[in-house]
Protein backbone atom coordinates (compact mmCIF):
# COMPACT_ATOMS: atom_id res chain seq x y z
CA UNK A 1 0.00 0.00 0.00
CA UNK A 2 2.78 2.40 0.98
CA UNK A 3 4.51 1.71 -2.28
CA UNK A 4 1.31 2.39 -4.17
CA UNK A 5 0.74 5.70 -2.38
CA UNK A 6 4.31 6.78 -3.08
CA UNK A 7 3.75 5.95 -6.70
CA UNK A 8 0.81 8.30 -6.93
CA UNK A 9 2.47 11.09 -4.98
CA UNK A 10 5.38 11.01 -7.40
CA UNK A 11 2.83 10.93 -10.17
CA UNK A 12 1.14 14.04 -8.89
CA UNK A 13 4.19 16.20 -8.34
CA UNK A 14 5.95 15.50 -11.59
CA UNK A 15 4.95 17.26 -14.76
CA UNK A 16 4.47 13.99 -16.52
CA UNK A 17 1.60 13.46 -14.15
CA UNK A 18 -0.44 15.62 -16.46
CA UNK A 19 -0.56 12.83 -18.97
CA UNK A 20 0.17 9.67 -17.01
CA UNK A 21 -2.68 9.25 -14.50
CA UNK A 22 -5.01 7.73 -17.03
CA UNK A 23 -2.69 4.87 -17.59
CA UNK A 24 -1.62 4.54 -13.99
CA UNK A 25 -5.14 3.74 -12.91
CA UNK A 26 -5.46 0.81 -15.24
CA UNK A 27 -6.58 -2.11 -13.09
CA UNK A 28 -4.46 -4.64 -14.89
CA UNK A 29 -1.39 -2.48 -14.46
CA UNK A 30 -0.72 -2.62 -18.17
CA UNK A 31 -0.33 0.64 -20.02
CA UNK A 32 -3.14 0.33 -22.51
CA UNK A 33 -3.31 2.87 -25.30
CA UNK A 34 -5.47 5.71 -24.05
CA UNK A 35 -7.41 6.00 -27.31
CA UNK A 36 -8.63 2.40 -26.99
CA UNK A 37 -9.89 3.06 -23.49
CA UNK A 38 -11.68 6.20 -24.65
CA UNK A 39 -13.53 4.41 -27.41
CA UNK A 40 -14.64 1.58 -25.15
CA UNK A 41 -15.98 4.06 -22.57
CA UNK A 42 -17.90 6.05 -25.13
CA UNK A 43 -19.55 2.96 -26.44
CA UNK A 44 -20.42 1.62 -23.03
CA UNK A 45 -24.25 1.68 -22.72
CA UNK A 46 -23.99 1.70 -18.92
CA UNK A 47 -22.47 5.20 -18.96
CA UNK A 48 -25.44 6.61 -20.84
CA UNK A 49 -27.69 5.65 -17.95
CA UNK A 50 -25.54 7.34 -15.32
CA UNK A 51 -27.19 10.09 -13.33
CA UNK A 52 -26.64 13.79 -13.75
CA UNK A 53 -24.94 13.94 -10.36
CA UNK A 54 -22.17 11.36 -10.32
CA UNK A 55 -20.75 12.01 -6.88
CA UNK A 56 -19.72 14.41 -4.18
CA UNK A 57 -16.31 15.06 -2.67
CA UNK A 58 -14.94 16.75 0.40
CA UNK A 59 -11.33 17.87 0.53
CA UNK A 60 -8.81 19.74 2.62
CA UNK A 61 -5.81 21.79 1.55
CA UNK A 62 -2.57 20.51 3.06
CA UNK A 63 -0.41 23.26 1.54
CA UNK A 64 -2.07 25.99 3.59
CA UNK A 65 -1.56 24.05 6.80
CA UNK A 66 2.10 23.23 6.33
CA UNK A 67 2.95 26.56 4.65
CA UNK A 68 4.26 28.00 7.90
CA UNK A 69 6.72 25.11 8.20
CA UNK A 70 8.29 26.26 4.93
CA UNK A 71 8.76 29.83 6.08
CA UNK A 72 5.45 31.48 5.28
CA UNK A 73 4.28 34.09 7.77
CA UNK A 74 0.70 33.00 7.27
CA UNK A 75 -1.40 29.88 7.60
CA UNK A 76 -4.78 28.71 6.41
CA UNK A 77 -7.12 25.83 7.11
CA UNK A 78 -9.45 25.05 4.27
CA UNK A 79 -12.14 22.52 3.42
CA UNK A 80 -14.12 22.33 0.23
CA UNK A 81 -17.14 20.48 -1.09
CA UNK A 82 -17.62 19.62 -4.73
CA UNK A 83 -20.34 18.04 -6.85
CA UNK A 84 -19.55 15.90 -9.86
CA UNK A 85 -22.00 16.77 -12.62
CA UNK A 86 -21.75 14.35 -15.55
CA UNK A 87 -18.02 13.98 -14.81
CA UNK A 88 -17.59 17.30 -16.60
CA UNK A 89 -18.66 20.19 -14.40
CA UNK A 90 -17.71 20.42 -10.74
CA UNK A 91 -19.38 23.26 -8.82
CA UNK A 92 -17.32 23.83 -5.71
CA UNK A 93 -17.54 25.73 -2.43
CA UNK A 94 -14.38 26.39 -0.43
CA UNK A 95 -14.41 27.59 3.16
CA UNK A 96 -11.28 28.44 5.07
CA UNK A 97 -9.73 30.27 7.95
CA UNK A 98 -6.62 32.33 7.22
CA UNK A 99 -4.36 33.92 9.78
CA UNK A 100 -1.05 35.64 10.31
CA UNK A 101 0.64 37.12 13.34
CA UNK A 102 3.94 38.47 12.19
CA UNK A 103 6.50 41.14 12.98
CA UNK A 104 8.90 42.62 10.45
CA UNK A 105 12.31 42.51 12.12
CA UNK A 106 13.77 45.43 10.16
CA UNK A 107 10.94 47.91 10.60
CA UNK A 108 9.43 46.50 13.80
CA UNK A 109 5.94 46.49 12.29
CA UNK A 110 3.46 44.01 13.76
CA UNK A 111 0.44 42.80 11.77
CA UNK A 112 -2.19 40.37 13.02
CA UNK A 113 -5.31 39.02 11.35
CA UNK A 114 -7.41 35.87 11.64
CA UNK A 115 -10.68 35.47 9.76
CA UNK A 116 -12.75 33.11 7.64
CA UNK A 117 -12.97 33.30 3.87
CA UNK A 118 -15.21 31.80 1.22
CA UNK A 119 -14.84 30.89 -2.41
CA UNK A 120 -17.40 29.62 -4.86
CA UNK A 121 -16.76 28.46 -8.38
CA UNK A 122 -16.64 25.67 -10.89
CA UNK A 123 -14.09 23.21 -12.24
CA UNK A 124 -14.18 21.76 -15.72
CA UNK A 125 -12.75 18.28 -16.26
CA UNK A 126 -10.91 18.18 -19.57
CA UNK A 127 -11.04 14.36 -19.50
CA UNK A 128 -14.77 14.16 -18.91
CA UNK A 129 -15.24 11.47 -21.54
CA UNK A 130 -13.10 9.07 -19.58
CA UNK A 131 -14.97 7.40 -16.76
CA UNK A 132 -11.95 7.23 -14.47
CA UNK A 133 -11.38 8.73 -11.03
CA UNK A 134 -8.67 10.99 -12.44
CA UNK A 135 -9.20 14.59 -13.44
CA UNK A 136 -7.28 17.26 -15.21
CA UNK A 137 -9.22 20.41 -14.72
CA UNK A 138 -9.41 24.14 -15.16
CA UNK A 139 -11.73 26.37 -13.22
CA UNK A 140 -12.68 29.73 -11.83
CA UNK A 141 -13.40 31.00 -8.34
CA UNK A 142 -14.86 34.08 -6.72
CA UNK A 143 -13.51 34.73 -3.23
CA UNK A 144 -14.71 36.91 -0.39
CA UNK A 145 -13.51 37.67 3.12
CA UNK A 146 -14.53 40.09 5.85
CA UNK A 147 -11.89 40.59 8.50
CA UNK A 148 -10.38 42.87 11.14
CA UNK A 149 -6.67 43.40 11.62
CA UNK A 150 -4.34 44.90 14.21
CA UNK A 151 -1.31 46.87 13.16
CA UNK A 152 1.36 48.63 15.16
CA UNK A 153 4.64 50.27 14.26
CA UNK A 154 7.24 52.55 15.87
CA UNK A 155 6.27 56.17 16.48
CA UNK A 156 6.55 58.52 13.51
CA UNK A 157 9.18 61.15 14.32
CA UNK A 158 8.87 64.57 12.70
CA UNK A 159 12.33 65.49 11.33
CA UNK A 160 11.63 69.25 10.95
CA UNK A 161 9.20 70.40 13.64
CA UNK A 162 9.96 67.62 16.09
CA UNK A 163 7.46 65.54 18.05
CA UNK A 164 6.22 61.98 17.72
CA UNK A 165 2.99 60.41 16.51
CA UNK A 166 2.14 56.90 17.76
CA UNK A 167 1.14 54.25 15.24
CA UNK A 168 -1.13 51.66 16.80
CA UNK A 169 -4.48 50.59 15.31
CA UNK A 170 -6.50 47.63 16.56
CA UNK A 171 -9.60 46.06 15.07
CA UNK A 172 -9.40 47.82 11.69
CA UNK A 173 -12.31 46.47 9.67
CA UNK A 174 -11.97 45.58 6.02
CA UNK A 175 -13.27 43.25 3.36
CA UNK A 176 -12.02 42.01 0.02
CA UNK A 177 -13.21 40.20 -3.09
CA UNK A 178 -11.08 38.47 -5.68
CA UNK A 179 -11.23 36.11 -8.65
CA UNK A 180 -9.09 33.07 -9.35
CA UNK A 181 -8.20 31.01 -12.40
CA UNK A 182 -7.40 27.45 -11.41
CA UNK A 183 -5.66 24.55 -13.14
CA UNK A 184 -4.86 21.26 -11.52
CA UNK A 185 -5.07 17.54 -11.48
CA UNK A 186 -6.08 14.82 -9.09
CA UNK A 187 -5.85 11.08 -8.99
CA UNK A 188 -7.12 8.23 -6.87
CA UNK A 189 -4.72 6.80 -4.30
CA UNK A 190 -7.01 4.25 -2.66
CA UNK A 191 -10.70 3.61 -3.01
CA UNK A 192 -12.62 6.87 -2.53
CA UNK A 193 -9.47 8.77 -1.51
CA UNK A 194 -7.84 11.10 -3.99
CA UNK A 195 -4.93 13.51 -3.94
CA UNK A 196 -4.35 16.45 -6.20
CA UNK A 197 -2.83 19.85 -6.63
CA UNK A 198 -3.90 23.09 -8.19
CA UNK A 199 -2.19 26.27 -9.33
CA UNK A 200 -4.11 29.47 -8.91
CA UNK A 201 -3.79 32.90 -10.40
CA UNK A 202 -5.52 35.34 -8.07
CA UNK A 203 -6.68 38.79 -9.12
CA UNK A 204 -7.90 41.24 -6.53
CA UNK A 205 -11.21 42.84 -7.42
CA UNK A 206 -11.78 45.09 -4.44
CA UNK A 207 -10.53 45.79 -0.95
CA UNK A 208 -11.93 48.24 1.53
CA UNK A 209 -9.39 50.96 2.22
CA UNK A 210 -9.00 52.60 5.58
CA UNK A 211 -7.80 56.10 6.48
CA UNK A 212 -4.54 54.91 8.03
CA UNK A 213 -3.76 51.65 6.31
CA UNK A 214 -4.58 49.10 3.69
CA UNK A 215 -4.80 45.46 4.69
CA UNK A 216 -1.42 43.77 4.25
CA UNK A 217 -2.67 40.18 4.34
CA UNK A 218 -6.13 39.13 3.15
CA UNK A 219 -7.34 35.73 4.44
CA UNK A 220 -7.88 33.40 1.48
CA UNK A 221 -6.14 35.73 -0.97
CA UNK A 222 -2.69 36.32 0.49
CA UNK A 223 -0.48 39.37 0.51
CA UNK A 224 -2.46 42.40 -0.62
CA UNK A 225 -1.24 42.91 -4.16
CA UNK A 226 -3.13 43.42 -7.38
CA UNK A 227 -2.43 39.83 -8.41
CA UNK A 228 -0.47 36.83 -7.22
CA UNK A 229 -0.09 33.09 -7.58
CA UNK A 230 -1.15 30.42 -5.13
CA UNK A 231 -1.17 26.66 -4.89
CA UNK A 232 -3.10 23.96 -3.08
CA UNK A 233 -2.33 20.32 -2.37
CA UNK A 234 -5.52 18.50 -1.58
CA UNK A 235 -6.51 15.32 0.18
CA UNK A 236 -9.94 14.38 -1.12
CA UNK A 237 -12.67 11.96 -0.06
CA UNK A 238 -14.89 11.14 -3.01
CA UNK A 239 -18.25 9.51 -2.62
CA UNK A 240 -19.77 8.20 -5.85
CA UNK A 241 -23.49 8.89 -6.15
CA UNK B 1 -7.56 13.19 -25.41
CA UNK B 2 -5.46 15.64 -27.40
CA UNK B 3 -8.07 18.37 -26.98
CA UNK B 4 -8.05 17.80 -23.23
CA UNK B 5 -4.29 18.10 -22.97
CA UNK B 6 -4.26 21.15 -25.22
CA UNK B 7 -6.96 22.73 -23.06
CA UNK B 8 -5.01 22.08 -19.87
CA UNK B 9 -1.77 23.40 -21.33
CA UNK B 10 -3.58 26.50 -22.60
CA UNK B 11 -4.89 27.14 -19.09
CA UNK B 12 -1.35 27.00 -17.67
CA UNK B 13 -0.05 29.26 -20.44
CA UNK B 14 -2.90 31.68 -19.76
CA UNK B 15 -2.06 31.79 -16.08
CA UNK B 16 1.64 32.32 -16.81
CA UNK B 17 0.84 35.05 -19.33
CA UNK B 18 -1.48 36.88 -16.99
CA UNK B 19 1.08 36.49 -14.25
CA UNK B 20 3.51 38.67 -16.16
CA UNK B 21 1.31 41.62 -15.29
CA UNK B 22 1.84 41.04 -11.56
CA UNK B 23 3.04 44.25 -9.97
CA UNK B 24 5.55 44.78 -7.24
CA UNK B 25 5.46 47.83 -5.04
CA UNK B 26 8.60 49.95 -5.08
CA UNK B 27 9.33 51.69 -1.82
CA UNK B 28 10.29 55.36 -1.70
CA UNK B 29 13.77 56.03 -0.38
CA UNK B 30 12.73 58.59 2.23
CA UNK B 31 9.56 58.15 4.22
CA UNK B 32 8.58 61.81 3.88
CA UNK B 33 5.71 63.13 1.85
CA UNK B 34 6.18 66.57 0.27
CA UNK B 35 3.73 69.26 -0.73
CA UNK B 36 4.50 70.36 -4.28
CA UNK B 37 4.19 74.09 -5.00
CA UNK B 38 4.31 75.08 -8.68
CA UNK B 39 4.76 78.68 -9.91
CA UNK B 40 2.58 80.50 -12.47
CA UNK B 41 2.30 84.03 -13.78
CA UNK B 42 -0.93 86.02 -13.64
CA UNK B 43 -1.99 84.59 -17.01
CA UNK B 44 -1.74 81.04 -15.70
CA UNK B 45 1.46 80.11 -17.53
CA UNK B 46 4.05 78.02 -15.68
CA UNK B 47 7.13 80.14 -14.93
CA UNK B 48 10.45 79.93 -13.18
CA UNK B 49 11.41 82.61 -10.69
CA UNK B 50 14.39 84.83 -11.48
CA UNK B 51 17.26 84.91 -8.99
CA UNK B 52 17.53 82.60 -6.01
CA UNK B 53 15.01 81.79 -3.31
CA UNK B 54 15.21 80.22 0.12
CA UNK B 55 12.37 78.83 2.21
CA UNK B 56 12.34 78.47 5.97
CA UNK B 57 9.77 77.00 8.33
CA UNK B 58 8.52 79.44 10.96
CA UNK B 59 9.09 78.23 14.49
CA UNK B 60 12.12 76.16 13.54
CA UNK B 61 15.70 76.87 12.53
CA UNK B 62 15.35 74.64 9.46
CA UNK B 63 16.16 75.94 5.99
CA UNK B 64 13.99 73.82 3.71
CA UNK B 65 15.12 75.36 0.40
CA UNK B 66 18.56 76.97 0.36
CA UNK B 67 19.24 79.57 -2.35
CA UNK B 68 17.83 77.62 -5.25
CA UNK B 69 18.33 79.30 -8.60
CA UNK B 70 15.47 79.94 -11.01
CA UNK B 71 13.12 77.39 -9.50
CA UNK B 72 9.93 76.33 -11.27
CA UNK B 73 8.55 74.69 -8.15
CA UNK B 74 9.54 73.53 -4.70
CA UNK B 75 8.68 70.66 -2.39
CA UNK B 76 8.04 71.30 1.29
CA UNK B 77 7.33 68.88 4.14
CA UNK B 78 4.48 69.53 6.55
CA UNK B 79 4.45 69.15 10.31
CA UNK B 80 3.41 65.76 11.75
CA UNK B 81 1.73 67.24 14.83
CA UNK B 82 0.70 70.83 13.96
CA UNK B 83 -2.36 71.52 11.84
CA UNK B 84 -1.10 74.83 10.45
CA UNK B 85 2.40 75.55 9.15
CA UNK B 86 3.95 78.82 8.09
CA UNK B 87 6.62 78.92 5.40
CA UNK B 88 8.66 82.04 4.69
CA UNK B 89 9.86 82.48 1.10
CA UNK B 90 12.95 84.69 0.88
CA UNK B 91 13.34 86.32 -2.58
CA UNK B 92 15.90 88.86 -1.42
CA UNK B 93 17.09 89.96 2.01
CA UNK B 94 14.28 92.51 2.19
CA UNK B 95 11.56 90.85 0.15
CA UNK B 96 9.74 87.86 1.61
CA UNK B 97 6.33 86.24 1.44
CA UNK B 98 4.69 83.99 4.00
CA UNK B 99 2.55 81.00 3.05
CA UNK B 100 0.13 79.54 5.61
CA UNK B 101 -1.01 75.95 5.12
CA UNK B 102 -3.77 74.32 7.17
CA UNK B 103 -3.77 70.53 6.98
CA UNK B 104 -4.79 67.27 8.61
CA UNK B 105 -2.12 64.68 9.41
CA UNK B 106 -2.67 61.05 8.42
CA UNK B 107 -0.27 58.41 9.77
CA UNK B 108 -0.27 55.71 7.10
CA UNK B 109 0.85 52.08 6.87
CA UNK B 110 2.09 51.42 3.36
CA UNK B 111 3.29 47.83 3.61
CA UNK B 112 5.50 45.56 5.69
CA UNK B 113 8.31 46.15 3.19
CA UNK B 114 7.89 49.92 2.84
CA UNK B 115 6.92 50.73 6.40
CA UNK B 116 4.86 53.67 7.60
CA UNK B 117 4.78 57.34 6.70
CA UNK B 118 2.88 60.54 7.29
CA UNK B 119 0.40 61.70 4.68
CA UNK B 120 -1.47 65.00 4.84
CA UNK B 121 -4.73 66.47 3.62
CA UNK B 122 -4.62 70.17 2.68
CA UNK B 123 -7.56 72.14 4.04
CA UNK B 124 -6.72 75.78 3.40
CA UNK B 125 -3.87 77.86 2.03
CA UNK B 126 -3.27 81.61 2.06
CA UNK B 127 -0.31 83.94 1.70
CA UNK B 128 0.96 87.47 1.99
CA UNK B 129 0.97 89.46 -1.25
CA UNK B 130 4.40 91.06 -1.59
CA UNK B 131 5.27 89.06 -4.70
CA UNK B 132 2.48 86.53 -4.69
CA UNK B 133 -0.72 87.43 -6.50
CA UNK B 134 -2.80 84.47 -5.31
CA UNK B 135 -2.46 80.89 -4.16
CA UNK B 136 -4.78 77.89 -4.44
CA UNK B 137 -4.99 74.19 -3.65
CA UNK B 138 -5.12 71.94 -6.73
CA UNK B 139 -4.83 68.51 -5.14
CA UNK B 140 -5.33 68.31 -1.36
CA UNK B 141 -3.83 64.83 -0.90
CA UNK B 142 -0.16 64.95 0.03
CA UNK B 143 1.32 61.48 -0.36
CA UNK B 144 4.47 60.00 -1.86
CA UNK B 145 3.10 60.66 -5.33
CA UNK B 146 4.85 63.46 -7.20
CA UNK B 147 1.81 65.56 -8.08
CA UNK B 148 1.04 69.23 -8.05
CA UNK B 149 -0.68 70.22 -4.83
CA UNK B 150 -0.61 74.01 -4.75
CA UNK B 151 -0.40 76.71 -7.44
CA UNK B 152 1.30 80.00 -6.61
CA UNK B 153 0.48 82.87 -8.99
CA UNK B 154 3.13 85.61 -9.02
CA UNK B 155 2.74 89.21 -10.06
CA UNK B 156 4.61 90.30 -13.16
CA UNK B 157 8.19 91.41 -12.86
CA UNK B 158 9.47 88.87 -10.34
Amino acid sequence: MQKKISKYIILLVCNLGVICPMNAQSESGNSKPVEVEEISTANNPVEKKQSFIRGVSVSTDLFGIIGKVFGNDYQSYEVSAELNLKNRFFPVVEVGYGSTDTTDDDKDIHYKVAAPYFRIGMNYNFFYKKDTPNYIFGGIRCGFSTFSYDISAPDLVDPIWGGKVPFNYDGVKSNATWAEIVVGLRTQIVKNFHMGWSLRYKRKLSVKENPNSDAWYIPGFGINDSALFGATYNLIYYLPW
Amino acid sequence: MRKAIVGFVLCIVLIAWIGISCSNTDCVLTNTSYTNFVFYNERGQAVSLSGTISVTAAGTDSVLINQESNPKMFQLPLSYTNTEDTFIIHYTEKMVDSVFVKHANIPYFISMECGTGMYHYLEEVRSTDNAIDSIQIIDPEVTYDAKENIKIYYTAGL
